[in-house]
C-alpha cells in the first residue's frame, strides 16, 4: 500500500500582457476574421484598425483570468464589424434611391481557389464568421461561442450548416 | 472538392495582416497610456469587486454585517439591563432580609408588604367607587398556606364581607386563590390585614369612580318621575279624546319602564360601589420561586436574535416589495438583449 500525493490544481495566474504584446499576437487573427466578415481587404484593414483603437480605450477592462486576449479582441472586432454592417446597410439604402449600387468583386483571401472564393462569397456573413472562427482561426467551440454570444453547441450546429452550404456551393460551381 | 479538401484549403490560406496594417496597429498600440482609461490594470481587489463577482463579496459581507450589528446591539442592550436586574435583585434581597427576622409568616407584615400597602391608593370617602384589588402573598409552606387561607376567610367575615370563591391546592407548589368581597370603606384595612398573611409578592389596586354615573342615573330618575307625574295629571283630564288618552298612556308606560330600568341600574351601581373585590393568591415559597435571572450572555443572545429577526423581516419586506420590480427590469433587459442579438443575426445573414 502506498500513498499517492495529488497536487491540488492551482489557479494559474495569467500574466497580463501589455496592449502592444496582445496586439502583436492577435493581429492576424483579428484581420482574418474581419476579412471573412467584410469580404473586402480595405474594409477589413479599416475595421481592424478601428478595433484596436476601441480595444485600447477598453484595455483596462480586460481580465486575463477570464480568457485569452484573442477572444476578447475578436469580440470587439465583431461589435465593430456589426456597426460597420449597420452603417453599410443605411448607406446602401440611400444609394438605392439615387442609383443602382455597384459592387466590384475582388478576391479577399490569398491562396483560395476561385471556386472556394466564389462559394464563400455566396455565404452570409454569419456563416462566414463561424467558418473563420472555427476553421481558419481554429478557435475551440467555447471560445467561438464567447465571441458570437452563443453556446458551444449552437456554434457546432451553425458551423455544420455553414460547411454544408459551402460544400454545396463549391460542388455546384464545379459542375458548371 | 471534398469537405476535407475545403477545410484544408481554408486553413492553408489563413489571411495575414499586411505590413501597412501592422504598422498602423503598432502605432496605435505603442501610444503610451496618458488618460485614465489607459492606466495600468487596477489592483486585484478592485478587479475582484468588479462585475458579477461583487455579489460574491457583497452578500457575505452584508450577512456578516447584519450578524455583527445584531451581536453588538445585543451586547450593548443586554449590558444596559444589568442595572434593572441588579435593582430587582436588591428588591428580592430586601424582601429576603425582611423575612429572616420573622419566625412566623403571619406574625407581622413584612417590611416590603407594609410599604406596599401604605403606597396602595385608597378609595375616596364619600364617593361611590368600584375598587378591585389583586394581591399575591407568599407564605412559608403548605401548613402556613392552610393557616393563611383560613385567616383570610376570617378577616373577610370580620370586616363584614363574604367569600365568593376559594380554590386551595397543596400539591407540590401549594397555592390558594380566593375571591373576596369586602365593604369598600374597609378595603384598605382588608388589604393591610391580608398582606400581613405573608410576604407580599405583587399587589394591584384599581379604583373606578362610579359617582358620576350614579348621579346621572339619579337625575334621570327624578326627570322620569316628574314626567310620569305630569302624564298622570294630563290623563286625569276627562276631556281627552280616545287617541290622546291612548298616546299619553303609552308614553307613561314607557316612562315607567325606563324608570324601573334606571332605578335598577342605579341600585346595581351603588351595590357595586358598596363592596370591593379582592382577588387574593397565596403561594408557598416553592410556588413563588422567582424565575432564574438570565445571564448577560443569554440576554445578549436574546437581543441579538431579536435584532436578527427584525433584520430578516426588513430584508424579506424589501425582497417582496423590490422583487417584482427587479424581475420586471431583468426581463426587460433580457428581452432587449435578445432582440438586439436577433437583429445582429439577421443583419449578418443578410450581408
Amino acid at each position: 500500500m502506498h500513498a499517492v500525493t495529488i497536487d491540488r490544481p492551482q489557479r494559474t495566474t495569467e500574466r497580463r500582457p501589455t496592449f502592444a504584446e496582445a496586439a502583436e499576437a492577435t493581429l492576424d487573427d483579428v484581420f482574418g476574421y474581419l476579412l471573412y466578415l467584410a469580404r473586402d481587404r480595405e474594409t477589413a484593414e479599416d475595421l481592424t484598425s478601428a478595433t484596436y483603437e476601441k480595444a485600447l480605450r477598453q484595455w483596462h477592462r480586460f481580465d486575463p483570468v477570464r480568457g485569452h486576449p484573442r477572444a476578447w479582441l475578436l469580440g470587439i472586432a465583431r461589435t465593430t464589424a456589426l456597426d460597420w454592417f449597420r452603417a453599410e446597410k443605411r448607406r446602401r439604402r440611400r444609394e438605392e434611391i439615387a442609383a443602382v449600387p455597384e459592387r466590384i468583386e475582388e478576391p479577399f483571401a490569398e491562396g483560395l481557389s476561385p471556386a472556394l472564393e466564389a462559394a464563400l462569397a455566396e455565404l452570409s456573413a454569419g456563416e462566414r464568421e463561424v467558418i473563420a472562427l472555427r476553421v481558419v482561426l481554429d478557435l475551440d467551440g467555447d471560445a467561438a461561442g464567447r465571441v458570437l454570444g452563443i453556446s458551444a453547441t449552437a456554434v457546432s450546429t451553425r458551423l455544420s450548416r455553414a460547411l454544408q452550404r459551402l460544400e454545396e456551393k463549391v460542388t455546384a460551381d464545379d459542375l458548371r | 472538392m471534398t469537405s476535407a479538401e475545403i477545410l484544408a484549403e481554408l486553413r492553408a490560406s489563413r489571411p495575414a495582416a499586411p505590413a501597412a496594417l501592422r504598422a498602423r496597429v503598432d502605432a496605435i498600440a505603442t501610444v503610451e497610456p496618458r488618460r485614465s482609461w489607459a492606466q495600468p490594470p487596477r489592483d486585484r481587489l478592485a478587479r475582484a469587486l468588479a462585475g458579477r463577482r461583487t455579489l460574491w463579496v457583497a452578500l457575505p459581507a452584508a450577512a456578516v454585517l447584519a450578524v455583527a450589528s445584531a451581536g453588538a446591539i445585543g451586547l450593548v442592550e443586554g449590558g444596559s439591563r444589568d442595572g434593572d436586574v441588579l435593582a430587582t435583585g436588591a428588591r428580592e434581597a430586601t424582601q429576603e432580609s425582611a423575612k429572616v427576622g420573622q419566625d412566623a409568616i403571619t406574625a407581622a407584615p413584612a417590611t416590603g408588604a407594609a410599604g406596599a400597602v401604605e403606597s396602595a391608593p385608597a378609595p375616596t370617602p364619600g364617593r361611590a367607587q368600584r375598587v378591585s384589588a389583586t394581591l399575591t402573598v407568599k407564605v412559608r409552606d403548605t401548613d402556613a398556606l392552610s393557616g393563611a387561607t383560613q385567616e383570610a376567610l376570617d378577616v373577610t367575615r370580620s370586616l363584614g364581607g363574604y367569600v365568593v370563591s376559594v380554590s386551595y391546592a397543596t400539591a407540590e407548589d401549594g397555592s390558594a386563590s380566593l375571591l373576596l368581597r369586602v365593604p369598600t370603606e374597609a378595603v384598605q384595612d382588608a388589604i393591610t390585614r391580608l398582606s400581613s398573611l405573608g410576604t407580599i409578592v405583587a399587589q394591584q389596586v384599581q379604583i373606578d369612580d362610579l359617582q358620576e354615573q350614579i348621579d346621572q342615573l339619579g337625575r334621570r330618575v327624578t326627570a322620569l318621575r316628574t314626567q310620569i307625574a305630569r302624564l298622570s295629571a294630563q290623563l286625569a283630564d276627562p276631556d281627552l279624546s280616545r287617541e290622546q288618552r291612548a298616546t299619553l298612556t303609552a308614553r307613561r308606560a314607557a316612562a315607567r319602564d325606563e324608570l324601573a330600568a334606571v332605578t335598577a341600574e342605579r341600585g346595581a351601581r351603588t351595590s357595586e360601589a358598596a363592596l370591593a373585590t379582592v382577588q387574593l393568591t397565596l403561594l408557598t415559597e416553592q410556588g413563588a420561586a422567582a424565575p432564574p435571572v438570565p445571564s448577560r450572555i443569554d440576554r445578549a443572545l436574546d437581543e441579538a436574535g431579536r435584532i436578527l429577526a427584525w433584520e430578516a423581516a426588513i430584508a424579506l419586506y424589501a425582497i417582496v416589495v423590490a422583487g417584482p420590480l427587479v424581475l420586471f427590469l431583468a426581463v426587460l433587459w433580457w428581452g432587449q438583449r435578445m432582440l438586439a442579438r436577433r437583429a445582429d443575426e439577421r443583419l449578418l445573414e443578410a450581408s
